[in-house]
Formats: C-alpha cells, structure tokens, sequence
C-alpha cells in the first residue's frame, strides 16, 4: 500500500475528531448564556464517566434571556428515552458521590439547581457550567466538606 | 492433530522429505504462525485501551479540560504511528495491537470530548459515531474477532438487535426465515471473501460471514428453547414443538453438509457435537410419554444408520472422502 494513502487512513480519524472538538469548543465560547432550572439524578456511565442526569423545568425558567424573550426549547437536550432523561453534565469521580446525594436530596426547598448553557439559535445549546443556589458547584462542595 | 505430527506421519509414510518438511514448518512459522502472540497482544491492547478509556471516565480535575484533550490527541497519534511503523514494516503483530489501541482511542476521544462539553446523546449516536471513525482501522486489521466486534458495534448503534427481537416476536416461522436468510448471506459473504481474496487483504467480508452464521446460530438455538422445550414454552403445541427441533437437526446437518463438501473437518465435528449435545438435551427435557418419545428416538437412530448404509452403497463422492474411510 501506498505510504501516503497508508498515513492518510491512519490519521483521517484524528484529524476529523480534532476538527469536531475545535467546533465544538467555538461553539460553546460563541453563544448567549441561558440559565434555566433543572431537576434530576446521577447514574454512572462507564465510557463517559459520572454524569448528572436532569430534566429542564422550563416553568422555573426566565424566558427573558432569550433574545425574542422565548424560551427555545427545540435547541435544548430534550425527551425521555426508556426513562432516562438526556440531559447530562458531567461530573468527576471523586465528587460524585456527595453531588449525587446533594441532587437526591432536591426535595429541600433551600437548593436550587440550574445550569447555564451557551445558546445559540443556530445549533444546539452546550451545557456550561453547574450551579446550587447560583453558585459554582465545586465552590458549594467545599464549603459542605 | 498438530502441523509437526502430521508432518512427522507424512515422512514416515514417504510422501514428503524430511527437507521438505522443514521447509514447510520454516513457511508456515513465517506465514501462519503466532497464534499466542496475536492472543496475547489482542489481550494487552484491550486492557489498555479499556484503562485508557476508564481513566478518562473518571473525570479527573487536577488537570484543565484543553490539557486533557491535548494528551488524549498525542497518545492517539503516538497509537496512529505506531500502526504506520507496524504496517510499513510488516509486523503484524504490532499492527494488529496498535490498530486496536486506535480504535479504542476513538471511542476514548469521543467519550472524552462528549465529558468535557456536557454532550448529550444515547448510545445510538455514540456507537455509530464510534463505528464509522474506526472504520479505517478495521480494514487495516486482518483480525476477524476484531472486525466481528466491529459488526456488533455497528449494529447497536442502529438498535438493529432489539428491533429484530419486536419482529421475531412469537412466530416460529419468522424465525426460522430469518435464520436460513442469514446463513444464507453469511455463506455467500464467505464466497465473497474467498472470491476478492487475492484482490485485498481485508478480513471485513469474512468478519461479516463469521458473524452472519454465528448469529444464526443463535437465533435457531435460541428459538429452538422458546418453542421447543417444555420448561420454557408452555403455550407450544406438540406441532411447533416437533417443528422446532425437526428445524434444528436440518439446521445443523445442512452445516455438516456443507462441512462435507469444502472438506472443512472441524466444521463437520463441530456440528456433529451440537447435534449430539442437542439430542441429550432432548432426552433430559423430554416433553411428552416417556414411551412415545423413546420410540422415535430409537426409529429416528435406526433411521440415520438406513440413510448411511444406503449412501455408502449408492454414493461415490461422499466414499472418496477421507472422512468416510
């Protein structure tokens, strides 16, 4: 085989994963931050890590932010499949066992959670960032340790 | 029996030379040979590639998001290098480990990205995009197991099994449809491979026939339980029941057949065995009169031995077999 086509062939999939994560890094700086409520729980996922499974409370949610003042929620992670939410953020190992009973117990009124996407409404909103009563949930974390 | 007896009983009985024989075990140390390291290496690269995968799963955070995804991208180069130096040099064995490693890191690098921007999205997408950006190691890869896997992959991403499954359902018939429909295709795909055979050397349309038959295997045996066995087919009739196992036993000697006829030995013993083992369980599970049952067991063995002596009388091709003699 021919050596260039063989280097070709190996890379070709490097380069193209390259290509999307770029995209995809652009498009998550590029976009209008959205915060909306959520609601949800954690299961484990062994190829992607732990993650917070959630559903979007839009009545909970400004519609203000929105440019048209609309909540958009086609452009969000939306639907349930066999019950599982497919709304996710990703969280690392080590905190997700106080995460997930922090999330567990949402029935206490004083935590709020939400998380800020980047929207944009020509693609698919990105999630962002994690937050327990409007604060980063690493910062909640610490102060709970 | 192993290359070096056979080749040893070959001497003794004069139809080779001891120089021909060790020119043929040299040839086949070089051309065949290295069945325990491919096994091994296969082994390794999975555990590799599996702890690659599991590290980045677990999300650590003593590390910025864009570091992560740099060091994930040099260690799949250094991978894609690997198997560069590997396919150029011809050494196989390494091919075979680092196109498995490249594989694995596609999977790696997806899942690592998808953990990194909060991607949303079921197995479907994850699978398919996984399948179609490792295809090219694939058809680098001369393993069948690995391009088997590949199938597999592909096929869970389109939900290909459970929709098959809500098809199937409770019909017999389909089953039986559809496994003689994908024998078929693997048999023809088998035809393929050995057709473009010196054209390429990709194992992707043997990987396809492997992986036909040895689900067709699974649907026949795994219908045969549903509707054939009483513990587990308390609605069947004694019609579906005997049409079941009827099915099994023309299943598996149609395999025996064609082990026959393209003199594949172990093809032949392998079915033989299933059929045996299928008999006992047959016995074990016996459904109906133990009289009744006992009865056609015994025409159904003296049966066999009329179809045998009557072949053997009135059958050229099969008493010129070596396997008859």
């Amino acid at each position: 085989m021919n050596k260039k086509l063989l280097a070709c062939i190996l890379f070709c999939p490097i380069i193209l994963l390259a290509i999307w994560v770029n995209y995809i890094s652009i498009q998550s700086k590029n976009g209008i931050d959205i915060k909306v409520s959520v609601t949800g729980y954690d299961p484990r996922d062994i190829l992607s890590g732990h993650y917070i499974s959630y559903q979007i409370d839009w009545d909970k949610t400004d519609c203000s932010q929105f440019p048209d003042k609309e909540c958009h929620k086609e452009k969000f992670c939306h639907g349930n499949r066999w019950g599982i939410s497919a709304c996710r953020f990703y969280i690392p190992e080590e905190s997700s066992e106080q995460l997930d009973k922090l999330f567990r117990s949402r029935n206490n009124d004083t935590l709020k959670f939400e998380v800020i996407y980047s929207y944009n409404p020509s693609r698919k909103a990105i999630a962002k960032q994690l937050l327990i009563n409007s604060k980063d949930w690493k910062d909640v974390l610490k102060e709970t340790k | 029996m192993s290359l070096s007896k056979k080749l040893a009983s070959w001497v003794d009985a004069k139809l080779i030379t001891p120089e021909q024989s060790t020119q043929i075990s040299l040839y086949e140390a070089q051309h065949h040979s290295g069945l325990f390291w491919k096994t091994a290496l296969f082994i390794a690269g999975q555990l590799i590639g599996l702890g690659i995968i599991m590290i980045i799963a677990s999300n650590w955070e003593n590390i910025p998001d864009n570091l992560k995804l740099t060091i994930n991208f040099i260690i799949f180069s250094a991978f894609a290098g690997g198997a560069y130096f590997a396919i150029t040099k011809n050494r196989p064995h390494l091919r075979e480990l680092f196109l498995i490693l490249c594989f694995l890191m596609v999977a790696a690098t997806i899942g690592l990205t998808a953990q990194i921007y909060n991607l949303d999205g079921g197995w479907e997408t994850f699978a398919l995009s996984w399948a179609l950006l490792g295809l090219p190691f694939i058809l680098l890869s001369r393993m069948t197991f690995f391009n088997i896997c590949w199938f597999i992959l592909l096929l869970s991403a389109k939900d290909f099994f459970s929709d098959l499954m809500d098809w199937l359902g409770k019909d017999l018939y389909r089953f039986m449809f559809f496994s003689i429909i994908t024998t078929a295709i693997g048999y023809g795909a088998q035809k393929a491979h050995d057709y473009l055979k010196n054209k390429t050397q990709s194992v992707i349309l043997k990987a396809f026939a492997c992986f036909c038959i040895i689900f067709a295997y699974c649907i026949t045996f795994g219908f045969a339980f549903q509707f054939g066995f009483d513990d587990y087919s308390k609605d069947s009739t004694v019609l579906t029941r005997f049409q079941t196992h009827a099915f099994v036993f023309l299943f598996l000697c149609m395999h025996m057949i064609i082990g026959l006829k393209t003199q594949n030995a172990k093809k032949f013993q392998y079915n033989a065995a299933f059929t045996e083992i299928y008999i006992f369980f047959l016995f074990c599970h016996h459904v109906n009169q133990l009289w009744t049952e006992g009865l056609s067991f015994i025409i159904s063995g003296i049966l066999i031995l009329v179809l045998l002596y009557v072949l053997k009388k009135t059958c050229r091709s099969i008493n010129q077999m070596e396997i008859f003699k």
